[in-house]
């Protein structure tokens, strides 16, 4: 950028410009900065009055109204921790699922270990995580099942046997 | 400290109105300004601001710029100033002036449409 002198009331309006512009890409905030302090390095010259700058900084427009015209930036990408949470709770609804048929009590566990994952990491990516919420979902029936079983397996035939004394 | 109580934005009726119409139109009329030949940002703005109802905010011209020059309608060369840092001048290309002239034949008809049904529904 040249070293011209800038006066304060247009520099703070740059600074406001530049503020607004918070949502477009730096290459359109910086062209559209650049376009502007042109504008005024010849609107505004050095003999210019206060009054002159005001009325220069009128014409070209509250920021808001320009900074409407240039386009936004494309929403920020996935933060770079997100796939790494999504292996976590994948590899957990995984274990989860072995697990259901030999340990049915740790399977339920981790079942829900897995779908508190699934539910925090939805908030985030909404898509990605659908899948290991329908599988996390499965192996938690599937485990609630096996737990249900082993409890009638241990739990009946004292029942029955109790039963039976009574 | 400076009174920064420039540029208020006020919006009436007639403003909202042209605001919708110069969607799509002034990016043409700086074309046409442009085919003149190359002028720098302050003049292609006091040009334009000639005409009352082309735009209200000059700023706004550097947006519709940005975009012609994406579309490849126009390009920037630099050039001294007599006064001051060199200048950016906008130049109409090729493409440029075919996509004027392509407006120019539709916006006659267009524009005499509309004031014929203005004119035959009041």
């Amino acid at each position: 950028m040249t070293a011209t002198h800038t006066h304060p009331l247009v520099e703070t309006y740059l600074n406001d410009l530049e503020r607004a512009l918070a949502g477009a890409t730096p290459a359109d905030r910086s062209e559209m900065l650049a376009g502007a302090r042109e504008h005024f390095a010849d609107a505004c010259p050095p003999d210019a009055t206060e009054k002159d700058i005001i009325a220069a900084l009128n014409a070209f427009g509250p920021v808001e109204r320009i900074a409407a015209e240039v386009p936004q930036a494309p929403p920020a990408p996935v933060p770079a921790g997100q796939p790494g949470g999504q292996l976590t709770a994948g590899l957990l609804v995984a274990i989860a699922a072995l697990l259901t048929g030999l340990v049915p009590v740790l399977g339920l566990g981790i079942s829900v270990l897995a779908l508190s994952l699934v539910k925090k990491e939805k908030r985030v990516n909404p898509s990605a995580s659908s899948a290991a919420s329908t599988i996390a979902w499965i192996a938690l029936v599937i485990s609630s099942l096996a737990t249900l079983w082993l409890i009638l397996v241990v739990a009946g035939p004292m029942l029955f046997a109790s039963v039976l004394a009574f | 400290m400076h009174d920064t109580c420039y540029a208020r934005s006020m919006t009436t009726p007639s403003e909202a109105v042209l605001t919708q119409l110069r969607k799509g139109v002034l990016d043409y009329c700086a074309l046409a300004v442009l085919a003149d030949g190359p002028t720098y940002g302050l003049e292609l703005a006091n040009k334009l601001a000639e005409r009352g109802t082309l735009f209200s905010s000059s700023g706004t011209l550097y947006p519709l710029l940005s975009r012609l020059r994406k579309q490849e309608w126009v390009e920037t060369t630099w050039q001294e100033s007599p006064s001051g840092p060199p200048r950016r001048y906008y130049q109409i290309t090729d493409a440029g002036t075919q996509a004027l002239e392509t407006f120019k034949h539709v916006w006659n008809p267009f524009a005499a449409d509309i004031t014929a049904l203005l004119e035959d529904h009041l």
